[in-house]
Parts: structure tokens; C-alpha cells; sequence
């Protein structure tokens, strides 16, 4: 557990440093908690938003527990997302968006997760620590006015896949369908603006 | 609108809610393989010769695998050995596709650990899925020895092939059969223990050393020993061996698929 402590005391608290120190930039806009997403049982953390609200980029720590997996796993992403189509079906203060797209990198902590090191150099070309993803989802959100802490509340889903996976079914298209890769994650986004 | 949300229910359904790349989540199904599939062995009644099919080195060759299989399953022979390299990454998602095109084996398949099922945690996803990375099992007058030998994995450390392992478990009144995934001639073996390991199995009157990851069918032999070590070919060469084996001596041919 002790090697991801730091990255988690770190990331837990920038933003309050953020706030000590008047630095509105680094304030963040929303906090986020997802749900799978190959990033965690949970995943939580904070993250920006642009003015129109299209862009995101989070910075998100998630956990798995023991049984789950052979130890318990730190995992850092950082995930960007962009609103691809937002409806205009719902009316206010509900919004749809039907389409976003995106990619986050995974960071698992450990021992067991490194730079490949044993081999000659180029022998296994990926790296068991370091994972990039790729995803498409949507969202649903809504507005609350400002007697909440919140101004907004919105629920995503995204489906992706990492680049191994990716490799795999390139080899094999006709063995596994596309469908077969995809891994999916869910999450809830409180945003303060 | 209606018909909308099923197809968006069925892409959803269709997805796994995955934690993690090495995450390991394995259904009663996926596990103990080895154990599982030695008891399927040993359930029947031994001849005094035994055919085995040799594979090694599935990783991603789904395709190919998925041919031998259909390919076994119209020969006759006892059970499969496969000699590591399940896995390309090590992913519980590869495990789980492998297993998926292994279990319409008619007969039993036990498996090895290769370099490659490393991976990650890998390691301890197979020891999970398959079972002890050594292990033994008898049948009828055959001692057959799962071993890693992976010894890179470990930065030569000395200890992988466990040697002590092997001395305790070859049995001197049977005739014995290795299974690993690097063979000492490989520079992934340690070489301090090439040596000593080639030796113990002269020594002990191995028959047979069965390895993968060179990819390419070899017959090697060490000129100081008596010991035959076969490497199996990768998938990708459309053919895999049938060891037919009596109490001294073997037979090897290709099958083509």
C-alpha cells in the first residue's frame, strides 16, 4: 500500500492547496467517482473543465481491492474527454449528451508493474505499468441553482479499450469480435461551475 | 425509441465492467485447470504406451489455436500438454480468450508457465487459473514434471528451474517426462544452472524435456547426456507434434492443420 501513498496525498491535496493559496486556476471545476472502467473498482479525483464545458480532464485515483486481483492495485489515470454531440432532446435543467469521446492513461503502482527490464531492450514492447485507453460515451446531467454546493450533477458511461487488446483483436478480426474488447466504466461528475 | 434503448442495453450487457487489466476475476470454471484436467488423467486406465499432443506459445494466435483444436479433437490420444506462453501480456482478458477456444478440447489439457504469462500478475493469475507453476503428476508408469524454468523472469537468480524440486519429484521406478517453457539451450535459461540441470536430468534417467518459446520445432541434444529435449513449434506453423511414448523410448510427428 505504502508506495502509492504519496501520489494520493498529493493529488488529495492540490486542491486544497489550491484554495490556501488563492491560485483560482488551480482550483479544480468538478470533482469526479467512477466505476470500473479497467482504472479501479473505484476510481476518484478531481478535474478541469474549458468555459463552454466540452473539455474535461481529470486526474483520477483508483483502487482494487485484494479480491479482485493478486494484491490490492493503486492506479493513477489521467483522463481527457470531449463532448462530441450534445443534444438539445432534454428540457432544462436536464442535458443530454449523446456522444463524447476521449482517452485516459492508467498508471498502476507496484512492484509487480514496471518498465519491461529483464529482457534485451524491444523484447516485450509495452509496458505492464503504463496503459493507454481509448473510450466513447455519454452523459446525462443536471442543473441545480446555486443554493446547492453543486451546480451541476452528471452521469456518464463510456466504453473503450486498451491499445493490447486493440493488438489482439487486429490479429484476429475474425476470432473475436470488436464487442469482445470493449470494457466499460461508469461514473457521476459534481461540478462546482 | 423503444428499440433504441435495447440496442444500447445490448452493447452495455455485452461489455465488461473490467477493474483492471490483471484484475482476477475468474469463475469456478477458469480455475485449478491443471489439477482439474489431472484428475480427468488419472480417472482413466493407463496403456503402457501414451499419446500426447505437444503446444506451445498460443499468445495471440487465437485463429491457429482454434484450428488445433478442431484438429486434435479428431485424433486419438490421451491429453495435451501445453508449454507456456498461454498468454501475450499476461491480461486475465487473454487468459479468458484462450480458455474460451482450449475448453472445446475433447480431452484434457494441462499447461505450463511461459515468460509471457508473466506479465503484469500474470503470474498469479495462472496460479489461479492453472495451478503451482511446479507441479507432477503420475500416470500409469509416466512421472510427468511441470516446471518454470523461465530463470530470466527472475534475473537468473540461481533458483529458477528449481532444481530441488525437480530431484524430489523424479521418480527413479517410472519413466520421467519434463514439461517447461525455455529449454536450457535457450539464452533464457540460467546459465549457471545449465550444467547442474542438464546433469540431474541425466542423472535421474529423464526421458523427454518438453519446451516452447523459441518458436521453431528442435530436437536438441546434449552431447554429455542421453536426455532428448523437444521445443514445440509456435502456432504459427500450422502444425504441432503427437509424442507417442512408451517406457524407453518416444516417437514424434507432425500434424499438420
Amino acid at each position: 500500500m505504502k508506495y502509492y501513498l504519496l501520489p494520493i496525498a498529493f493529488l488529495i491535496c492540490l486542491p486544497f492547496a489550491a484554495y490556501a493559496q488563492g491560485s483560482h486556476w488551480l482550483i479544480p471545476d468538478h470533482v469526479t467517482i467512477q466505476f470500473a472502467g479497467s482504472m479501479g473498482l473505484v476510481a476518484g479525483g478531481f478535474g478541469y473543465a474549458n468555459e463552454s464545458n466540452r473539455m474535461h480532464l481529470d486526474l483520477l485515483m483508483g483502487y482494487v481491492p485484494k479480491q479482485y486481483s493478486y494484491n490490492q492495485l493503486g492506479v493513477a489515470s489521467l483522463k481527457y474527454t470531449q463532448v462530441i454531440w450534445r443534444s438539445r432532446l432534454l428540457p432544462e435543467p436536464w442535458s443530454l449528451t449523446p456522444l463524447t469521446g476521449g482517452a485516459y492513461l492508467t498508471y498502476t503502482f507496484g512492484k509487480n508493474f514496471r518498465w519491461p527490464e529483464h529482457y534485451a531492450k524491444g523484447y516485450y514492447w509495452w509496458s505492464e505499468s503504463l496503459r493507454p485507453n481509448v473510450f466513447l460515451g455519454g452523459n446525462v446531467s443536471k442543473k441545480f441553482d446555486s443554493t446547492y454546493s453543486f451546480s451541476r450533477i452528471t452521469f456518464y458511461y463510456e466504453v473503450g479499450t486498451n491499445e493490447l487488446k486493440l493488438t489482439s483483436y487486429y490479429v484476429n478480426p475474425d476470432m473475436i469480435s470488436p464487442l469482445q474488447i470493449l470494457h466499460a466504466g461508469l461514473g457521476l461528475r459534481f461540478s462546482f461551475r | 425509441m423503444v428499440r433504441g434503448w435495447w440496442i444500447i442495453c445490448l452493447f452495455l450487457g455485452g461489455c465488461i465492467f473490467e477493474f483492471h487489466p490483471y484484475e482476477i476475476r475468474l469463475t469456478a470454471e477458469k480455475q485449478n485447470l491443471n489439477a482439474k484436467a489431472i484428475t480427468r488423467i488419472q480417472a482413466t486406465v493407463p496403456h503402457d504406451t501414451l499419446r500426447i499432443a505437444l503446444i506451445a506459445d498460443t499468445q495471440r494466435a487465437y485463429d491457429e489455436l482454434s484450428m488445433i483444436v478442431r484438429s486434435a479433437n479428431a485424433q486419438t490420444y490421451d491429453f495435451m500438454l501445453i508449454a507456456g506462453d498461454i498468454a501475450e501480456y499476461g491480461l486475465q482478458w487473454e487468459y479468458d480468450q484462450i480458455f474460451e477456444i482450449l475448453k472445446d478440447l475433447k480431452k484434457p489439457f494441462v499447461s505450463v508457465i511461459g515468460n509471457h504469462d508473466y506479465q503484469g500478475d500474470g503470474r498469479h493469475i495462472f496460479n489461479r487459473m492453472y495451478g503451482p507453476t511446479n507441479d507432477w503428476f503420475r500416470y500409469g508408469r509416466f512421472n510427468f514434471i511441470l516446471h518454470d524454468t523461465n530463470s530470466r523472469e527472475h534475473n537468473f537468480s540461481g533458483l529458477i528451474p528449481d532444481l530441488s524440486f525437480l530431484s524430489n519429484h523424479l521418480a527413479d521406478s517410472l519413466t520421467n517426462l519434463v514439461i517447461g517453457h525455455i529449454s536450457p539451450f535457450s539464452p533464457d535459461f540460467d546459465p549457471n544452472i545449465f550444467i547442474p540441470y542438464t546433469q540431474l536430468l541425466n542423472d535421474r534417467a529423464v526421458l523427454l524435456g518438453v519446451y516452447g518459446h523459441d518458436h521453431s520445432f528442435k530436437i536438441l541434444k546434449d552431447e554429455h547426456t542421453e536426455v532428448t529435449y523437444v521445443v514445440c513449434p509456435a502456432p504459427d506453423k500450422r502444425f504441432y507434434l503427437m509424442l507417442t511414448v512408451w517406457s524407453d523410448d518416444f516417437e514424434l510427428e507432425r500434424i499438420y492443420y
